[in-house]
């Protein structure tokens, strides 16, 4: 269980200073272990890095210092060990709901049968069995990021990198997507690396939470999470999440500065 | 929300009014035709339309066939070339910027203008007008490609990439589904364009072909088979027009808008 998955070394991302914007050091030195099977919450204000980092583990960043390995094995780019979903609505619009979770497939060139076996699967598991043949443009918010979700589970990655996947949801929908999101972590248990900005969210879904500060971006602290398994939303309420919820709240308001103008 | 077929066409006001216009425009251009001028200047509708419908009884057909292999031909070869050196110049900004002014030179000016030199090139058979419908649809055609290739969502290709998607795949996947409606644009422009392009190309050099009955028909101060030739120009443009609106609205239909 104490496996590593993924193993970030040193990483550092800066970009130079172009035309009027000044030297940006994205992340600094980071390290970080994502161990085998668990679900990792990194949470931090924006500008901390953390989606950078979480690029950076999908192989979509080149020119970094530092490495991560997974498996082990340091990164060259994008592979089919992993998967992610995206906090955009990036469904390709002219695509059906099941055309759209089969893109992985039809990239890696698999079986064409058995994928829209599995696509069925996984839309079935996120709930939208019926809506197999409309387009992304005839779905709420809620149920595109379903079929992103799908569509990243579809191609049954060994670790699903997740990038604030509800931030644009509105509240209510979030916290639905939230429960959702753990009945079906529940059933299949793969490692997760999952970014958000949101404190409870983060307490709600991980095993451990990530606190990142901002300018440089690094890691400030990292967090067990206690609380047992299977957790629902009502866990929210109890005073022992709202205890972490404030000390972590605490940390990022006194480290990151810019967080107190975000209301958030 | 797609109007079934045919369905309250024939009640709906722009149906009316427009049918209503052409006949009235028509009267008026007979009466015109009969009484104020002559068929040396002008024929009169019935005129040409005998005059078409003696077309159509077999002498019309070589002509059609003639101007059609010129245009498909053009035609297929500029939406080769347009599309294969748009992806190109989408991708690669050396080659974007190497041919950048010489598209906007040749996408500027009406490149029909062209024609008289194509035809002492190519001749006066077939290619010579190939080679203008070539000319004047593939640029069109070229510039669109490269907007729509070249505008595609760079959320949409980092999700491809993500994958694990190759510049082909991003291409294949992406942007060319991407790009579909602004070829579609892209296509109706260079067809209107290909049109003008046949009659103009074959106006200075041919042997055959509808442009070519144009030609024939003023050299014999021969109104009504100008004018007829003219109206098969005229149906085949409003037809093609028709085709590409449609295929235009079947291809947009991701968007939301059909």
């Amino acid at each position: 269980m104490d496996q590593t998955k993924i193993a970030f070394r040193d990483v550092s991302v800066r970009y130079p200073a172009v035309a009027s914007k000044p030297p940006f050091v994205a992340l600094d030195r980071v390290s970080l272990d994502v161990r085998s099977g668990e679900f990792l919450c990194i949470v931090g204000p924006s500008g901390c890095g953390k989606t950078t980092l979480l690029r950076a583990a999908a192989g979509l960043v080149t020119g970094f210092d530092g490495s991560v390995d997974v498996n082990g094995k340091p990164i060259s780019g994008p592979g089919g060990d992993r998967a992610v979903v995206f906090q955009y609505d990036s469904l390709l619009p002219w695509r059906t709901v099941l055309s759209n979770v089969l893109l992985g497939w039809d990239i890696r060139s698999g079986d064409r049968r058995q994928a829209v076996e599995k696509a069925r699967h996984y839309l079935a598991m996120v709930g939208l069995d019926a809506f197999l043949n409309h387009f992304p443009h005839e779905l709420s918010g809620g149920m595109r990021q379903r079929v992103n979700l799908a569509r990243a589970l579809a191609v049954e990655p060994d670790i699903l990198l997740m990038d604030e996947p509800f931030a644009a949801l509105d509240a209510q929908t979030r916290e639905l997507m939230q429960a959702e999101l753990l009945r079906i972590w529940g059933s299949f248990r793969r490692t997760v690396l999952f970014i958000t900005h949101q404190v409870d969210e983060a307490i709600f879904l991980g095993d451990r939470v990530v606190i990142m500060g901002t300018r440089p971006g690094r890691v400030l602290d990292v967090l067990d999470v206690p609380f047992a398994r299977p957790r629902d939303l009502s866990l929210k309420s109890d005073e022992a999440f709202q205890q972490m919820s404030r000390h972590i709240w605490s940390k990022l308001v006194v480290e990151n500065k810019p967080l107190q103008e975000r209301g958030d | 929300m797609r109007v079934g077929a045919f369905g309250g066409l024939f009640k709906k006001p722009a149906f009316i009014y427009g049918a209503l216009s052409v006949v009235v425009g028509l009267a008026l251009w007979e009466a015109a035709a009969r009484w104020l001028s002559n068929p040396f200047f002008l024929a009169a509708p019935s005129d040409v339309f005998h005059v078409l419908v003696e077309f159509f009884e077999g002498p019309v057909y070589p002509h059609l066939w003639i101007s059609f292999v010129e245009f498909a031909i053009g035609l297929a070869l500029g939406a080769t070339v347009g599309v294969g050196l748009g992806i190109v110049m989408a991708l690669n900004d050396k080659v974007r910027f190497v041919c950048d002014p010489w598209i906007a030179a040749l996408y500027a000016m009406p490149s029909v203008a062209l024609a008289p030199l194509l035809i002492l090139w190519f001749g006066v058979g077939i290619w010579s007008k190939v080679a203008v419908v070539f000319l004047v649809t593939s640029i069109p055609i070229l510039v669109n490609t490269l907007v729509g290739i070249k505008g595609a969502d760079v959320r949409l290709l980092e999700t491809a990439r993500s994958f694990g998607a190759s510049t082909w795949q991003e291409i294949w996947f992406v942007r060319l589904p991407w790009s579909v409606p602004s070829l579609v644009a892209g296509l109706r422009l260079a067809v209107g364009r290909g049109l003008v392009g046949i009659v103009v190309g074959e106006l200075f050099g041919a042997r055959a072909g509808i442009g070519f009955l144009i030609f024939d028909a003023s050299q014999r101060f021969d109104s009504a088979s100008l004018l007829a030739a003219v109206t098969i120009l005229s149906v085949a443009g409003v037809a093609s027009v028709y085709g590409l609106e449609a295929l235009e609205r079947r291809v947009g239909g991701w968007k939301g808008l059909s």
